[in-house]
């Protein structure tokens, strides 16, 4: 009698064990974190005052842009932006639902990053800020470049 | 001596059969097994020494990518121009427990733009330098900047 019983626990543990790595093999549940850079504190930010900051100012306030470019009547815009994204899912061997990866495509994320960008004119003056997705941004006020003679 | 005995006893008394203790040694190997740590990186690191320097007013492109190599981007600003140099850092780290993944992922850049007028002498430099902060972490761990 005993050993019968033992024998069941041992078939049920067995059959647990089938159960897990089969489950594992076609159903994960994934929590995925990733993070590129960091965004710009918004006290550094406001420290810089429109009309009296300079590019000089902003450089030593925030460090390195992520882009810079060229805008209109000789003015330059400089972007400051950070990405990050949390993810908690599960996710089924039969690709029911489109499934995000945990690889990094910097140019996909390119396309997601917001943050803040400082406009200066030709004298180097900030003369306004702006918040938001850094591509549309950029697309709003770029201006083509220009010929050189 | 007769504390250890002791112990002995009571972990030959332990109320989970050895079949079970086999199996649940063999879930936790099972489940344990797939950590990983992953690092990739773009670029060389910037060494500072190669820019500080440079001197506004006076240091001109051509010396800026004599000393600092190719820059990864130039921007034409009308007749100035921008050069960035940068560096990136990506650690992962992650590990499955039976149904369960957990990925963490940390990038971090050095970066550094120089700013030229029209007669390409240097007039600014921004410098961010965050790369070596890196860190391995899992995804309920607080990022720390440093």
């Amino acid at each position: 009698m005993g050993n019968a019983v033992a024998r069941a626990h041992q078939r049920l543990s067995l059959a647990g064990v089938v159960a897990a790595l089969a489950l594992g093999a076609c159903v994960q549940l994934d929590w995925s974190r990733s993070h590129v850079d960091f965004a710009v504190p918004h006290a550094r930010l406001h420290a810089l005052e429109v009309g009296q900051a300079t590019l000089e100012d902003a450089l030593a306030t925030l460090g390195a842009p992520l882009y810079v470019w060229e805008l209109p009547a000789d003015g330059l815009a400089i972007a400051y932006g950070a990405w990050s994204q949390e993810q908690v899912g599960i996710q089924v061997s039969v690709p029911l639902a489109e499934q995000a990866s945990a690889d990094f495509d910097y140019s996909e994320a390119a396309a997601k990053v917001e943050g803040h960008v400082l406009f200066f004119d030709r004298q180097g003056v900030l003369t306004v800020t702006a918040e938001g997705l850094l591509r549309d941004l950029r697309a709003e006020t770029e201006r083509r470049p220009s010929a050189i003679e | 001596m007769r504390k250890v005995q002791v112990v002995a006893q009571s972990a030959r008394s332990c109320c989970i059969p050895r079949s079970m203790r086999c199996v649940l040694l063999s879930l936790l190997a099972v489940g344990l097994s797939s950590c990983f740590v992953a690092r990739d990186s773009v670029n060389a690191p910037i060494e500072v020494r190669r820019y500080e320097q440079f001197v506004p007013g006076t240091t001109t492109a051509a010396e800026v990518v004599a000393a600092m190599g190719a820059p990864t981007d130039v921007v034409q600003l009308g007749r100035r121009s921008a050069l960035r140099y940068d560096h990136a850092d990506g650690k992962t780290a992650g590990f499955t427990l039976f149904v369960v993944t957990f990925v963490n992922r940390d990038t971090r850049s050095d970066r550094v733009w120089f700013f030229f007028d029209e007669e390409n002498k240097l007039t600014h430099v921004g410098a961010t330098l965050d790369a070596q902060g890196t860190e391995w972490a899992m995804p309920w761990q607080e990022r720390t900047n440093d």
